[in-house]
């Protein structure tokens, strides 16, 4: 029994070490509709989903303009003929109509 | 909107959360502390998520991590707890791993254009060299992002991405005094060990000029308030510049490489830059001519002792306080208004800690008439520069510093 429960110290002893160095887990959060995946594959690669979801409702213009500062100044490898489809994902969920 | 107010957890999420906290408690594990707040802009729910050696922060991102420090604690006291320090990073992988920081792994190299370069590890920064300590406020060039009008992308911040600490450490000049700055010296190139997750995004790498690095204020910090530098903040180096944004000041550092150029690198051009005009402010909705890198902060004050919606009693005398703050030259005066900005008193100010601290100030009011009533707060600093009544704009959403208010209600005594 007191070897058990020693063993069992241990193991709450490097599990709480280890969690000094380890970040909470990330939850995917985007809203779930067509285009969704796409979004997915070509965002996330660089950063979490807050970095769409609390900015807030911006045209088609504005969000393109978004997108290709990923493209360019970052050299996101997002590909040219998806870029369509990640605007209007973009606009439709995180988005407004231009007025 | 352009009050600090405290967020408030909603009470459906604290409602969550404590029956989350009920079910997990017997079983003995840490749950997070989960709630959520919201910022007082459009799109301003946040989560509150505890990090490791952090309480629950505002969540701004999960990777990298960016984590924004509750309004409420600012009016706790002077020095901002490590536990409670904003968390700013750019490339997601960040932090980098325990693995690459321990003592006999982590080394800070000084490279290029010196006579002899150097190679140290953070005890010989701290046995070879003298240690100095500054209090010094660090703030996000974005802080209070949201609060622009109108909305431009980028991390959507309200006031909490600014701290204030002790910050000690090796001065920078002594270590490159040490190597030797070469003749042709120009800039001073500052690389932390945080990483870009794909091969074409562009390091975090920031520069200085050479007149600037020899500032005996800019230190090579190993300690924030008496503690090694937490793990979101920097562990176990990072490079402190009192009076400039938090930028410039890279954490994890690792290389730093003198060069007899110009940098060009993307996080000084074109990232973090300012219009080259007059407090970098134009026209909302435009695009600047001309360009600077960003560099020292601007005044601002809060009112820390009370937000929106607080309830004063007409008759009661209060003592209302809070913080001011410039880019180095310290604050001369703080101007208390209790009517929307018709007529300012001046504040008495507390405890001076040096001219890159936060200064706190306070003073006496009596609320007469019942109703709303709309608080205000100005400061100016030692060279005469102030606080915009109207917020400035500009299209990256920096140095916000516009004077604040806090619309409070009065009510019978």
């Amino acid at each position: 029994m007191k070897r058990i429960l020693v063993a069992i110290f241990a193991c709450i002893t490097v599990a709480i070490a280890a969690d000094e160095w380890r970040l909470p887990d990330e939850k995917p959060a985007f809203k779930s509709a067509p285009g969704a995946e796409l979004v997915q594959a070509n965002c996330l690669m660089c950063h979490s989903h807050e970095y769409i979801t609390t900015q807030p409702a911006f045209t088609r213009e504005q969000w393109k303009a978004s997108v290709t500062k990923m493209q360019q100044k970052y050299g996101a490898p997002i590909a040219p003929e998806a870029v369509d489809t990640l605007l209007g994902y973009l606009v439709r969920n995180y988005g407004r109509a231009a007025k | 909107m352009n009050a600090p107010r405290l967020p408030e957890i909603s009470r459906r999420s604290f409602l969550r959360r404590s029956v989350f906290a009920a079910a997990a408690l017997p079983a003995g594990i840490c749950a997070g502390d989960e709630a959520t707040v919201r910022l007082p802009f459009e799109n301003g729910e946040r989560e509150m998520v505890k990090y490791p050696q952090k309480r629950a922060l505002i969540r701004l991102t999960s990777r990298p991590p960016q984590l924004e420090t509750p309004f409420a604690v600012f009016n706790d006291g002077v020095i901002t707890p490590n536990d409670a320090f904003f968390v700013r990073y750019h490339l997601a992988g960040s932090p980098p791993a325990h693995e690459m920081l321990t003592a006999d792994v982590f080394r800070v190299q000084v490279l290029g254009k010196v006579k002899s370069p150097l190679k140290l590890s953070v005890e010989e920064l701290r046995t070879q060299f003298e240690p100095v300590e500054i209090t010094a406020v660090n703030q996000c060039s974005g802080n209070s992002r949201g609060f622009f009008q109108p909305r431009v992308p980028g991390g959507q911040l309200g006031n909490g991405a600014m701290g204030n600490a002790k910050w000690k450490g090796a001065r920078l000049k002594d270590v490159l005094e040490k190597a030797g700055l070469a003749a042709d010296a120009k800039q001073v190139l500052f690389n932390g060990l945080d990483v870009p997750p794909a091969p074409k995004v562009p390091d975090f790498v920031k520069a200085l000029d050479v007149e600037q690095v020899l500032d005996p204020d800019l230190l090579l910090a190993y300690e924030m308030n008496g503690e090694p530098l937490p793990w979101l903040n920097g562990f176990p180096l990072r490079l402190v510049v009192p009076g400039y944004y938090g930028t410039y000041w890279v954490k994890h550092l690792h290389e730093i490489t003198v060069v007899d150029e110009q940098f060009k690198g993307f996080w000084m051009d074109p990232a973090y830059r300012i219009p080259d005009t007059e407090c970098a402010a134009i026209e909302p909705g435009t695009m600047p001519k001309h360009t600077v890198p960003i560099s020292r902060f601007n005044v601002r004050s809060f009112i820390t002792s009370a937000a929106d919606g607080a309830q004063f009693h007409a008759g009661a005398q209060q003592v209302v306080r809070g913080i001011a703050f410039d880019g180095g030259y310290g604050i001369r005066e703080v101007l208390f208004s209790e009517d929307d900005g018709r007529t300012w008193r001046t504040a008495e100010l507390g405890r001076d800690l040096g001219k890159f601290s936060f200064r706190e100030w306070m003073i006496a009011f009596t609320p007469r008439t019942e109703g709303e009533c709309k608080l205000r707060c100005k400061a100016s600093n030692r060279l005469g520069q102030s606080q915009p009544i109207e917020p400035l704009w500009n299209p990256a959403g920096y140095m916000r510093n516009v004077v604040e208010t806090v619309t409070v209600t009065v009510q019978k005594a």
